[in-house]
């Protein structure tokens, strides 16, 4: 007996297996050639080696240690990825909230005026489609492209940089924010509608709190994603871990590229524990 | 504090949400001042009766009064201010989880409140606004937990959390549904009769929702008995015979629709 569930995964692994055929996907790809094992094997040889010291035999005069150089990348990575999380919560905030349909909501029982009634009906919708679409449009171009974008615009600007991040971040937060808002239980709004609280003060008091924690700890996981694409930005010639990755990696100096890497990863975990400390603690 | 407590008034009030009527023509009169039992099974219609009561639903027809005036006559903020006279404990209780318990408490004067106010008290509340708080739930039995966060507090303590933010709204009468139905047994009698001794001391009138007959009848000096949106009997509490009990709570004939999964508030789900 074959249940309905057999026929879905029997389905899925199909559908995977066509589009594998279609998409050209040739598993002896995979096998590295002779010279692409050797790149591979002296990389992965220095995973537990990472350097401590320029790997170049002719040094730079003048140039600062590579730890102290690799930190002051990390600290451009966080200044570039802070400072377009920042902006991408201004713009996801209200775009989010106008994203929802918490504020249209209105009150079946009469606690509203007639004008409040009116524009819910008919300007409330226009706004949350604008909204909805703006937002999509934002996050629909990757941050690498928006970057092509704004450097062919405005060159090298660092302030580029953190457009480029924070634009499709905020489409992304206005889309995660406002489905959190939809779907933040409505008990809390219920009462303080019953205690006689207005329509804005039942958004504001009953709705945000229980959407609040969630929204917080999205926001955490977006400023993780923000420093992995800030020191990517790096690649296009930003002061961020990857300018310096990619130079490491490009001179063949893999223990520089790993210390690079494991500094990266030391941020991230950073940054996760911040993020769980701050939401254990923090209680309005 | 009040000046005086609010009467209820009730002609021919039928509530339908659409699958079948969860009032049908019901008559009540509550006098200012009066403690009043619903009595009844699920379904009976005991938690649409307390939102008809604090007009936050509205009737398909009959004509619900609060102190004499018709709400279908009022205008939204006279509305809202009647709301804010009549404090309701609701069910699942209804608090933000989290935020500090004091937070909740001083959500309750949200009515009376214009919204720059408002943010003002729930941002930077006042001292006086913080002492008053505190008196509440000193007087609810959990005034050290001002500052704790609401989830981690027991089931019986955010109750208290809840009736204190009824108080704060300062009511002029008390409505709890099923206010026994999220502590144990043992606390249930305390919650009862702190309720009971809450609306005494302040004046207000109290009603609550009740399955246990038992406590209703200790507690309460007046019972309605509900069955199937109607009222079954509506007697003092020392007239009320087992009999009528037995009567109301015979779900032989003709069933009713589980009361909560017809009118329950949509935002019952905990995340």
């Amino acid at each position: 007996m074959i249940g309905a569930r057999s026929w879905v995964i029997a389905a899925i692994a199909a559908a995977g297996l066509w589009a594998g055929w279609h998409a050209d996907l040739d598993p002896r790809a995979l096998v590295p050639s002779a010279g692409g094992l050797q790149v591979a094997r002296e990389f992965f040889a220095r995973a537990l080696s990472p350097a401590l010291t320029y790997e170049s035999t002719t040094a730079v005069p003048g140039a600062s240690p590579l730890l102290v150089k690799a930190l002051g990348a990390a600290h451009q990575t966080l200044l570039f990825a802070g400072a377009a999380v920042s902006l991408a919560l201004a713009i996801g905030l209200p775009l989010g909230f106008l994203s929802s349909t918490v504020w249209w909501e209105g009150d079946p029982a009469g606690g509203e005026g007639r004008l409040t009634r009116v524009l819910r009906r008919t300007l409330a919708p226009l706004v949350y489609a604008f909204a909805r679409t703006l937002a999509t449009v934002m996050r629909s171009v990757h941050e690498l492209l928006w970057a092509v974008i704004f450097l062919a615009a405005f060159g090298m600007s660092h302030l580029a940089a953190v457009v480029a991040i924070a634009v499709p971040f905020g489409g992304t937060f206005a889309k995660v924010f406002s489905e959190l808002l939809d779907e933040a239980p409505r008990d809390t709004a219920a009462a303080l509608r019953a205690a006689g609280a207005s329509p804005l003060q039942v958004v504001v008091f009953g709705v945000l709190p229980r959407a609040q924690s969630d929204m917080t700890a999205y926001a955490f996981y977006r400023f993780e994603c923000a420093l992995r694409s800030s020191a990517v930005l790096g690649f296009f010639g930003y002061p961020t871990l990857g300018y310096y990755l990619a130079a490491s990696f490009e001179n063949l100096h893999y223990g520089e590229v790993w210390t690079y890497l494991y500094v990266l990863l030391l941020l991230i975990a950073a940054a996760d524990w911040w993020s769980g400390t701050f939401r254990r603690s923090f209680a309005a | 504090m009040s000046a005086a407590a609010s009467g209820f008034s009730l002609k021919a009030v039928t509530v339908d949400y659409g699958r079948g009527p969860a009032l049908k023509g019901l008559d009540l009169d509550i006098e200012p001042g009066e403690a009043v039992a619903f009595v009844g099974p699920s379904g009976a219609g005991k938690t649409s009766l307390l939102k008809v009561l604090t007009g936050t639903v509205r009737p398909r027809s009959g004509s619900v009064a609060v102190d004499g005036r018709r709400l279908d006559t009022l205008s939204p903020g006279e509305l809202r201010a009647m709301r804010a006279l009549v404090g309701f404990i609701h069910q699942d209780l209804a608090l933000v989880p989290n935020v500090r318990v004091i937070k909740n408490v001083l959500a309750g004067r949200l009515g009376r409140l214009s919204f720059g106010r408002s943010l003002q008290a729930m941002l930077f509340p006042p001292r006086a606004f913080v002492l008053e708080a505190h008196r509440l739930l000193e007087r609810v039995g959990i005034g050290d937990l001002l500052y704790e966060r609401t989830d981690r507090l027991s089931g019986g303590q955010r109750q208290r959390v809840a009736i204190a933010r009824a108080l704060f709204q300062e009511p002029a009468a008390l409505l709890a549904d099923e206010p026994v139905s999220s502590v144990d047994p043992a606390r249930a009698r305390d919650v009862v009769a702190l309720l009971r001794s809450l609306a005494q001391e302040r004046g207000l009138t109290l009603c609550a929702s009740l399955h246990d007959v038992d406590l209703a009848r200790e507690f309460f000096p007046r019972l309605v008995g509900l069955r199937r949106g109607a009222v079954a009997f509506d007697r003092p509490a020392d007239r009320v015979s087992q009999q009528d009990f037995d009567e109301l709570y015979d779900l032989e004939s003709d069933p009713m629709p589980d009361e909560r999964s017809v009118g329950g508030s949509p935002g019952t789900r905990t995340p």
